[in-house]
This record gives C-alpha cells, structure tokens and sequence, in this order.
C-alpha cells in the first residue's frame, strides 16, 4: 500500500470510527436525556480506540 | 459594466447557474456535459479512424491518455485482471479530466464538478461497479463478511470493529470518492472568483493603493489559474486510481 | 466613493472554535511526519519498521482533529 492511500485509508477508519460511534453515543443522549452530550464524547474517545487499533492492525 | 456593481464577495449562489430557456432545465452544466461527452467520443473516434505505425499528433495522444490509464492505473494497482476493467477506468479519467478541464477554459470557465451531483454519479456508477464484481466473485455473504470483518482479531472486540469497518468501505468510500473531487472543483472556483472579483472590486474604490492591491489580486489569479489546471489533472488522476483500488480490492481472493 | 469591501461578519462561533483546535494537531502532524522524514533519511533501514509507529501518531493525532470538527457541529447552537 503506498503512502498516500494509507493515509487515506486512515483517514477513513478515523471519520467512520469518529462518526459511527459518536453517532451511537449521540443517540444514547438524546435517548437517556445525558447532560452535556457526555455520551456523544465518550462513544467517540471508544470509536477512536477502536479505529486506531483498526488502522495499527491493517498497517503493519 | 459597471466596476461598482461587481458581485463581491462570491458565494455558493455564484454556482447555481440560471436556466438557458427559462422553464426548461437546460443549464450551462447541462450543456458542458454534452460537450464533453462529444468532445470524447469524437475524439477518440477520429483518432483512431485509421491508425498509423507511425502515429498522428491526436493518435499519440490517445493513445498516451489510454496507456496511461490502462498500464499505470489499472495494470498497476488491480493486477492480472485489469483488461476487464481498463476501458471503464479510462473513459472515467478522460471524462474527469475533460470537466474538470472546463474549469479554466474561457467562456466556460466553471467545472460542472462543482456541483456535488456530477461527480455524486460517477462516485455511484463506481460503487455500483465494485459491490457487483465483489458480489460475483464472494457471493453476497462472501462480499460482505469480507468487507465488515478484519481478520486475525479476537472475536471479542468484533461489536466495536464491524460498525467501524462497514462504515468505512461501504458508506465512506463513495462518499470521500464524490466529495474529493467536488469540495477540490468548488474551492478552485471559488478562489478565482475571490481573486478576480476581489480585483475589480479593488480597482472600482478609485483609491490607488487599492489600485494596486488590485493589480496583485489580478495577477494572482492568473498564477492560481495554471495552478487549478494541475489540481483538475491530479483530481482525475486520484478519482480513477482509487476506483482501480476498489475494484481490485472486492476481487482479490482473501486477505 | 463606494465602500464594497466592507462585509458584515456573522456566522457560528463553533467554526472558529475548531479553528482553533486544528492548530495544535497542524502543528504536531508536522512534528511526526518531519521526525520520521528525518529518521529514514539518516537511517535508510530503519524507514520500514518506523511506518507503523508513523501510522500510529498520525491517526491519534488526527484523531483529535476530528474531535474539533465533530464537537464543532454538536455544540453548534446557533445553526
């Protein structure tokens, strides 16, 4: 994989990671009435996890 | 034309073109995709009529354009079974190429790329493309165990994963593929309209400092003309390899 | 003498907020991406197992770009 498409391809996981479990907490807040959108920043500090672990996987 | 009614700043109304004929849906847009449709096929055509050992100046070019795309972009990053694919990857670069092009051709002078719906159907046809060759060569569970599990993972953090990875190459994909081109095409418009309308209205205060900054707005917009003319070069060049990397990577078999 | 230049401002403060916040990841994505420019050309061998850890600092840190602009639309109360 040369390095322009890897940087993409990271780019990708970081914005669908990001996005899709954000998204998720989002929805919990709006749900359960969190204060602060406290569960929208956890599900995306969860998503990042997730994504990092995902790109380290894919990458090396 | 009056300097002081110059229309600064642009703003994203500067891209909805008015209708040619009013009630009708012809646009300027409409009419650069015809152009460009027939500029290709005539092109093409023509300059392979009757092919030479020794090439005419348009036989040279097509086929420099052709090799290009079929040796550089598809040959290269999809591998053995690139013939299947070369032709589609090769009209899609020359027609990328071709709009984005207009951007700074005089009188046309704005990319139908810079509305999200051109380059929205050219990111659809390739996710079409590649979802039916993947289904076709995995099957339809094959395909989609292949794009949404990651392989060589404990199954344990597979709920955190799969939404990740199912997000990514069946949402993301086309969507970063059509906005790419789109956000590149409008943000090249739209700094020559800041530059050159920032000009004339620079020069319609009157004032000579202002006269001059001016002078330098106009000249800048000549230096981010040629500029933008390498940027519609690259874009096309970005779309169709990342198309070959898809397809290439919904047939090939594994991981 | 007509004044065409002056623009009122308005828009969402959140904009400029993830401005701001891009700043810092700007900067250390420079930091990463010179330091392993610097490392391979010093020490061509050392280019392939350094990628990974490459990889690894440039998703963190654009992670917390990303953050910037996805925080940016959640707080943005005057859409």
């Amino acid at each position: 994989m040369s390095g322009v498409n890897a940087g993409w391809a990271a780019i990708s996981y970081l914005i669908a990671g990001i996005g899709v479990w954000g998204f998720i907490g989002w929805l919990l807040d709006e749900w359960l009435g969190i204060p602060q959108h406290f569960g929208t920043m956890v599900g995306m500090i969860i998503g990042m996890a997730g994504a990092v672990y995902l790109i380290v996987k894919r990458m090396s | 034309m009056n300097l002081a009614e110059v229309p600064f700043p642009p703003s994203v109304e500067d891209f909805f073109l008015p209708s040619l004929a009013a009630g009708y849906w012809v646009t300027k847009f409409t009419l650069m995709i015809w152009i460009a449709v027939a500029a290709i096929i005539v092109f093409y055509l023509l300059a392979y009529r009757n092919p030479k050992l020794v090439p005419t100046r348009a036989q040279w070019l097509a086929e420099a354009v052709y090799g290009f795309s079929r040796d550089s972009i598809s040959r290269d990053v999809i591998g053995p079974e690139s013939a299947r694919f070369a032709p589609y990857i090769a009209t899609l670069f020359t027609f990328v190429i071709v709009t984005n092009v207009f951007g700074i051709i005089p009188f046309l002078q704005v990319s139908p790329n810079s509305h999200i719906a051109f380059p929205a159907v050219l990111a659809i046809l390739s996710y079409i493309l590649y979802v039916y060759v993947g289904i076709r060569r995995h099957g339809f569970v094959g395909f989609l165990k292949k794009m949404t599990v990651t392989p060589g993972v404990p199954w344990v953090i597979y709920p955190l994963l799969v939404p990740i990875e199912a997000f990514t190459n069946l949402v993301n994909r086309p969507l970063t593929l059509a906005v790419r081109l789109f956000a590149n095409m409008f943000a090249g418009h739209l700094i020559l309209l800041v530059f050159t309308l920032g000009g004339f209205a620079l020069f319609a205060t009157g004032n000579i400092f202002y006269f001059a900054v001016g002078g330098v707005s106009m000249i800048f917009a000549i230096v981010m003309t040629t500029f933008e003319f390498g940027i519609a070069l690259l874009q096309a060049y970005v779309f169709a390899i990342l198309t070959a990397f898809y397809v290439g990577d919904a047939i090939e078999e594994g991981h | 003498m007509v004044d065409v230049l002056a623009v009122g401002v308005n828009g969402s403060l959140s904009s400029i907020g993830y401005g701001l916040a891009a700043i810092g990841p700007g900067i250390g994505l420079g930091i990463v991406f010179g330091a392993y420019i610097q490392a391979s050309a010093r020490q061509p061998e050392s280019a392939a197992p350094n990628r990974t850890w490459l990889i690894l600092g440039f998703a963190i840190i654009e992670a917390l770009a990303l953050f910037g602009l996805a925080l940016a639309f959640v707080f943005n109360t005057n859409a």
